[in-house]
């Protein structure tokens, strides 16, 4: 399957290489777990998101801390962070940013762009579904092309760029549900549920007013970009990223693999974007697990944030209370990983998960 | 650097072996099944014979090759292989780069990987084999009975047919019949078998009966021909018998006769026999004409002529067995078998001349039931001899004697009725015919019987008025 148009596959990092690397996002995952208790795989997930580039939707009830720990997650990664609060009067220039006239000495009246809070490392979106849908489409171009055009005039926003925006199931009154268009630009769709009533305990019990405390030892520019460079080494095997392939093909009604719940719930399916997402996303997961390469189990770790929020069901999910997390999970349970194309009553064991296949 | 190829060739062997298995089962219970199913319909329909359908066996074994090659086709390849090894090793995605890239320093780091326990359910189809092999036999076994009448397409002649394969095959290893005529009768059997039609059992029943006269004639011409040689060999045993008895008390020139005898029989027994004639040889049948046997090898030549009567019956016995020819004839072939001990012996002892040598030897030329007829002999010949007629008997003087009869014979003669005819002389009662009616029904003539006959009482006054008369 090789072309011309393949990059040059890149050395695997050396085992010291990697060891530092683990170590530094270590560092990062400790912090965050100081900044928020309880919350490790969500930081993991975070933190894969971060390291893959893309952009998360966080999806929780008020005062579950999200936004503690984005903004904590910008202070150590030591980029810049900004904040959006999203309500149905928010303009694209909000965001964007605007040209004024101004005067300048000397030279007259111009009109000047003033950047918008989206020129930043990372963007805090909060409450993004009570935009209205103007406002949620300026948001695109930032997104996808890491850019702002306006007045034919283009802008490269800094690097690294992330979104991270939140929304709240409920209270779904006058709110705007965000397009396909838009979802399908976040990389994950992760879901902040409830803590333990030990975490609980200890939240209280360590935080004055649940000020979450200064992280200590935020990373250096160079460690953040040996941390990205490391992951452009990374490596993902032939038979992982068909894997991948072969998911996202599932999750779409009446194609070859797919199941019946796909078949019967879901009206489409997830696009390639999602495949590339899964495919980056499982190699930060791979590095996160101090592993050179990607494994299956990194494609099963990342599909469902990668994968539910691309799935758009039918009325008879809706009735039948069947949601996305249950058709992805569907889905990884009924595929073999390896694609060995056996038949039905052949089953091979696998390792720790019994079954067959 | 490619590692753990051998597990991956291994994995790929235990999986080709299952995957073969499984296809094999289910080619195997579909040719099981659609065999099974023609066979009933053949049966049925045609009434085709079970060993025709039996060819349906080596249907197994394309069968079976195709499940292979299925099988074959359906191994994954090396990639998949490396990759569910990697997943069951759980080595996060070293095996599988180690297969397209190099991994450099990582390739000490990726430990041993055990071989994935591979499963095959065989569910309904592991159920449903054996169920169509009972459909096979069962469809096999149907009785022929059962089986609704096929409208005069073939006609089961199997077993008739098989008899007279089998009765053939004998008359050919016996050698009674020429090789010639046994192939045509081998050809004749063939086309009654393929041409065997319901729709003309007659035609076929008559073939098959014809076949059956041609192997009974030839088997009982043959029967006929052993019962002739045993008795040649018995005549020739007996006399050679006697004469190793009485050689010593008999006249030289007597006993060249008989020798001579002797050698005429055994020609005659050899001729008949050639199995005879190889068991004597050519130096005791040489020895023989010229009269010069010794006792020992007249106890050689009657041994002989024992076997060869002994292969002559034992070759009736097969025929009987096979039913080629009646029971009886292994009678007539024990009998022409026997062989009279002694008194032959006694008689040339006794002989004084030729004539006398002649009359003892008569007895072997005429044996009962054959030689000339009305010879006499020992045991009187044959009784079918012609009737020879001398001078026919002279008239003159051949008349009966006339005898006349008294009144009451000639009445009686006139009511006589004819009882039947007689060749016999006519004989007459001793006593007279008893009263059938009246007062003296049962009474004897001249036996008194008026005196002592029960007079009824309406009869008394008659009887003594007759008593009574006054006397002439």
């Amino acid at each position: 399957m090789s072309n011309s148009l393949a990059q040059p596959s890149p050395t695997l990092l050396e085992p010291e290489e990697l060891a530092a690397t683990v170590a530094l996002a270590g560092r990062v995952l400790e912090q965050m777990d100081q900044v928020l208790l309880g919350r490790n795989p969500l930081h993991r997930l975070v933190l894969a998101g971060i390291l893959s580039r893309g952009h998360i939707l966080l999806e929780g009830l008020p005062g579950v801390g999200k936004t503690a720990m984005i903004k904590a997650l910008g202070q150590i990664l030591g980029i810049q962070f900004r904040r959006v609060q999203f309500t149905p009067d928010l303009m694209p220039s909000d965001i964007l940013g605007t040209h004024i006239l101004q005067e300048k000495p000397g030279a007259g009246r111009e009109m000047t762009f003033q950047p918008g809070p989206v020129f930043t490392n990372i963007l805090l979106a909060d409450e993004i579904n009570r935009a209205s849908p103007k406002t949620q489409s300026a948001l695109l171009e930032a997104m996808q092309e890491r850019s702002v055009t306006l007045l034919g005039n283009t802008r490269r926003l800094p690097d690294p760029f992330f979104v991270l925006a939140s929304q709240n199931p409920i209270e779904l009154e006058g709110t705007y549900p965000l397009p396909e268009a838009q979802l399908d630009r976040f990389l994950f769709k992760v879901m902040v549920g409830d803590v333990s009533a030990d975490v609980l305990e200890d939240i209280i019990s360590t935080r004055r007013r649940g000020e979450p405390p200064v992280p200590a030892a935020p990373l250096s520019a160079e460690e953040l970009t040996r941390l990205f460079g490391a992951m452009e080494r990374m490596y993902l095997p032939r038979a992982v990223s068909r894997y991948i392939a072969r998911l996202v093909a599932a999750s779409h009604p009446r194609a070859r693999e797919a199941t019946e719940e796909v078949n019967t719930y879901v009206t489409y399916g997830a696009s390639p974007r999602a495949a590339i997402a899964m495919g980056e996303a499982s190699r930060a997961h791979a590095l996160l697990a101090g592993r050179p390469t990607v494994g299956f189990e990194d494609v099963r770790a990342v599909a469902p944030p990668v994968m539910i929020h691309r799935l758009i069901l039918n009325y008879k999910a809706r009735f039948d209370q069947i949601g996305e997390p249950a058709i992805v999970q569907g889905l990884l349970n009924s595929l073999d990983e390896a694609g060995l194309g056996l038949p039905a009553d052949v089953e091979v064991e696998k390792a720790g998960r019994g079954g067959g296949v | 650097m490619v590692r753990c190829e051998r597990e991956i060739i291994g994995f790929r062997a235990r999986l080709g072996t299952i995957l073969a298995i499984r296809y094999c089962l289910r080619i195997l219970l579909a040719w099981t099944m659609i065999w099974a199913f023609f066979v009933v319909l053949l049966r049925v329909s045609a009434g085709v014979e079970r060993q025709v359908l039996l060819w349906g066996l080596l249907g197994y074994v394309p069968a079976a090759a195709a499940g292979i090659a299925l099988a074959a086709r359906k191994v994954p390849s090396t990639g998949a292989l490396r990759a569910a090894l990697d997943r069951h090793g759980e080595l996060g995605g070293l095996l599988m780069a180690s297969g397209e890239r190099e991994i450099g320093s990582w390739s000490g780091q990726i430990p041993p990987v055990s071989m994935p326990a591979v499963r095959l359910r065989l569910g309904r189809h592991g159920m449903l084999l054996p169920a169509g092999l009972v459909f096979l036999a069962a469809s096999f076994l149907i009785p022929d009975r059962y089986l609704p009448s096929v409208g005069g397409e073939s006609l089961q002649v199997g077993k008739p047919m098989a008899e007279l394969a089998e009765k053939l095959k004998l008359l050919k290893q016996e050698q009674l019949m020429p090789a010639e005529k046994a192939q045509v009768l081998e050809k004749n059997l063939e086309r009654v078998r393929q041409e065997a039609s319901g729709k003309e059992p007659a035609k076929t029943m008559e073939a098959i009966d014809h076949l059956e006269q041609s192997f009974g004639k030839a088997a009982a011409e043959a029967a006929q021909s052993a019962v002739q040689h045993a008795q040649a060999a018995s005549r020739a045993q007996e006399l050679a018998q006697a004469l190793e008895k009485a050689q010593g008390q008999m006249d030289p020139k007597l006993l060249g006769e008989a020798m001579k005898d002797l050698a005429h029989l055994a020609d005659q027994a050899a001729a008949e026999s050639k199995a005879l004639a190889e068991g004597l040889g050519q130096d005791l049948l040489n020895d023989c004409r010229q009269g010069n046997l010794t006792a020992e090898q007249l106890k050689e030549l009657a041994e002989a002529l024992a076997k060869c009567k002994e292969c002559e019956r034992l070759r009736i016995e097969k025929l009987v067995q096979a039913r080629l020819v009646d029971a009886a004839e292994l009678g007539r072939i024990l009998a022409a078998c026997e062989c009279p001990d002694g008194d032959l012996a006694l008689l040339l002892g006794q002989c004084k001349d030729g004539g006398d040598l002649a009359a003892a030897l008569d007895g072997l030329a005429a044996p009962d039931g054959d030689g000339l007829p009305g010879r006499g002999g020992r045991n009187r010949g044959r009784g079918d001899a012609a009737m020879t007629w001398s001078k026919g008997t002279e008239k003159e003087n051949a008349a009966f004697k006339e005898k006349a009869l008294p009144p009451a014979a000639v009445a009686s003669l006139k009511q006589s009725r004819l009882a039947g005819v007689s060749s016999a002389a006519p004989t007459t009662a001793k006593s007279g015919g008893g009263s059938s009616g009246g007062a003296l029904a049962n009474a004897q003539a001249g036996g008194g019987a008026a005196r002592t006959q029960v007079i009824l009482p309406e009869h008394e006054k008659a009887v003594r008025r007759y008593f009574d008369r006054q006397k002439p």
